[in-house]
């Protein structure tokens, strides 16, 4: 039977079970390629749990940004660095001392590197903190806890691709042929674009682990229930290292908090620099020469 | 690494359990029990998780309540009797403890732990209110002395008899916390050590030490300054007059910071006594 002869109202309801199967059906792929192939014990998930370092165990739960996020939260707790929510800087507070803190991590090394109390933009620290989790990765890799890199491009890319084409493939030539012949196809191009942005929301995420890291992950929270606790209540107790444990794990859970600050830096600086870029597209269809100075500023 | 304590002298270690010191108890393998304050957990199921890892590696929790007011005049509350008594069966502690003080009268909540009168009336009232919580308690209840910084007039007896009838009539376990003792005994000008020798030590199931400031010549038992060497002094004298089973570190406010060591040296304090 050639779905195409199928028409109206029961076409709509085809195409939703085509792209409804082509889905799950990714799904399900994402997660037999993310599967545990070992099938770990609760003991050896529990002693993996225990044995990553705190933006290892970061990474897991939110990927490089949230590395980067931990580190600037618990080196400012620390009073060591200083986030700009407004400059969008981070300023060390050590004066060229930083070798002096003692029990530093990498990545806590690769941001207080080049750091001076005049201050360095967020994102070129953020670029330097990604640079340094590239240990981090392999260690995750090694463990299972995350898919090599091919099988990342494949799980972020193929499958997100395979179901975008199922997704045209039965909307494109319809929507075609419905406009030749003057017939209406709204609905169906609503239909696809629901679909399409399900893609986007469910295929790119950021930091991607596998079903290992997951059960990590989620032991690594149970076991430091009482990390949690300390982190809420009297954050200021708390060594640097479970600092930046607690924000690797749990982020921030008070809202005057330095990961919030980095994070709104963070942010600002995101969605400023994505602004100048659309500006700068629109302003040279619409405005040509005129607009310089605004887009520039 | 964590820390331990040696313990010379004392078979098991505690300390008042509170989220700012979740990771510190955790940390700590020297802990052998922890006293959570039943009022804080309104419901089974607002124990936290680090709570039931604790039990799991075999550290006893005694739920402490503040507010059965046994020596109340009012008829005893049984909802938090039975509340308290969930909390020690989930635990599965070998007993609850509370005051001998009184929290409301009427309607009221004095919101602080209040002094009895020492008189046989108080005796009767205390008597009453126990037989009524052990009627909805499946294990032992046990009696704390507390600090006040006045009395009643005309009481009929010292602290220490009043204390020791208290816990002999109503065969009550003792929870001694020195530090109210120690309190008391400079804010109400009587020899600790008197009292120490007049109480029922073969009653005794814990201790409770905790920090405090002297103000305007008084001495106020905080839970948030440093603990201070009479309360240890006490405890060295108790240990002399009895086995001390369980000693326990309470801290309610003021939590030192990353680097301040001072609790720890408490509890090291406190184990070496």
């Amino acid at each position: 039977m050639n779905p195409f002869e199928i028409h109206g109202p029961i076409y709509l309801l085809v195409y939703f079970a085509i792209c409804g199967t082509a889905f799950l059906l990714a799904k399900a792929l994402k997660a037999y390629l993310l599967r545990d192939q070992n099938q770990t014990s609760p003991a050896q998930i529990s002693s993996i749990a225990k044995g990553l370092q705190p933006y290892e165990a970061a990474y897991l739960t939110g990927g490089p940004e949230r590395v980067f996020l931990s580190a600037c939260a618990a080196l400012s707790r620390h009073n060591l660095i200083e986030v700009g929510r407004v400059s969008r800087k981070i300023y060390s507070k050590l004066e060229g001392k930083a070798r002096q803190v003692d029990n530093l991590q990498y990545v806590e090394q690769a941001l207080l590197a080049n750091l001076n109390t005049s201050g360095e933009s967020i994102s070129i620290s953020r670029s330097k903190v990604n640079n340094a989790t590239a240990g981090i990765v392999r260690v995750l890799e090694g463990h299972g806890l995350k898919p090599t890199t091919d099988r990342v491009g494949f799980i972020q890319f193929v499958i997100p691709l395979f179901y975008v084409l199922v997704v045209l493939a039965f909307s494109l030539p319809k929507c075609l042929m419905a406009a030749k012949l003057h017939l209406p196809c709204g609905f169906l191009i609503i239909e696809s674009i629901v679909a399409l942005a399900l893609t986007v929301k469910l295929f790119r995420q950021q930091g991607e682990i596998t079903a290992k890291g997951e059960a990590v992950s989620e032991a690594l929270r149970l076991e430091n229930s009482a990390l949690k606790m300390t982190h809420s209540t009297n954050p200021s107790g708390l060594s640097l290292r479970d600092s930046a444990l607690a924000y690797g794990l749990f982020g921030a859970l008070a809202l005057a908090d330095p990961f919030n600050d980095a994070n709104y830096a963070l942010r600002r600086q995101t969605s400023d620099s994505s602004g100048g870029g659309s500006c700068g597209s629109s302003c040279g269809s619409s405005c040509g020469g005129g607009c310089g100075g605004g887009c520039g500023g | 690494m964590a820390a331990v304590a040696n313990l010379d002298h004392i078979s098991q270690l505690g300390i008042g359990f509170r989220p700012e010191l979740a990771r510190l108890i955790q940390c700590r393998h020297d802990i052998g029990f922890v006293e959570i304050v039943a009022d804080d957990f309104t419901h089974l199921k607002c124990i936290p998780q680090a709570l039931r890892d604790l039990q799991k590696r075999g550290v006893t929790i005694i739920p402490h309540s503040l507010s059965l007011s046994v020596g109340g005049a009012d008829p005893v509350d049984v909802r938090r009797v039975k509340h308290l008594n969930s909390l020690a069966q989930y635990f599965d502690s070998p007993f609850v403890s509370d005051h001998i003080a009184f929290v409301r009268a009427g309607s009221l909540e004095s919101g602080h732990l209040l002094p009895v009168k020492r008189d046989h009336a108080s005796l009767r009232i205390i008597a009453e209110n126990i037989a009524a919580i052990k009627d909805h308690l499946s294990i032992p209840l046990v009696l704390e002395n507390i600090a006040t910084i006045f009395q009643w007039p005309d009481n009929q007896m010292n602290e220490a008899e009043f204390v020791s009838q208290v816990v002999e009539n109503t065969d009550c376990g003792l929870l001694l916390d020195l530090s109210n003792l120690f309190a008391n005994s400079h804010n109400l000008n009587f020899s600790a050590l008197e009292y120490l020798q007049a109480l029922p030590l073969h009653r005794l199931k814990y201790v409770h030490m905790a920090g405090g400031v002297f103000k305007n010549n008084l001495y106020h038992d905080s839970h948030c300054h440093s603990l201070k060497k009479q309360s240890l002094e006490l405890l060295t004298a108790l240990k002399k007059l009895c086995h001390v089973e369980r000693v326990m570190l309470e801290r309610d406010d003021k939590f030192p910071a990353d680097g301040d060591l001072e609790l720890e040296r408490e509890l090291e304090a406190i184990a070496h006594a």
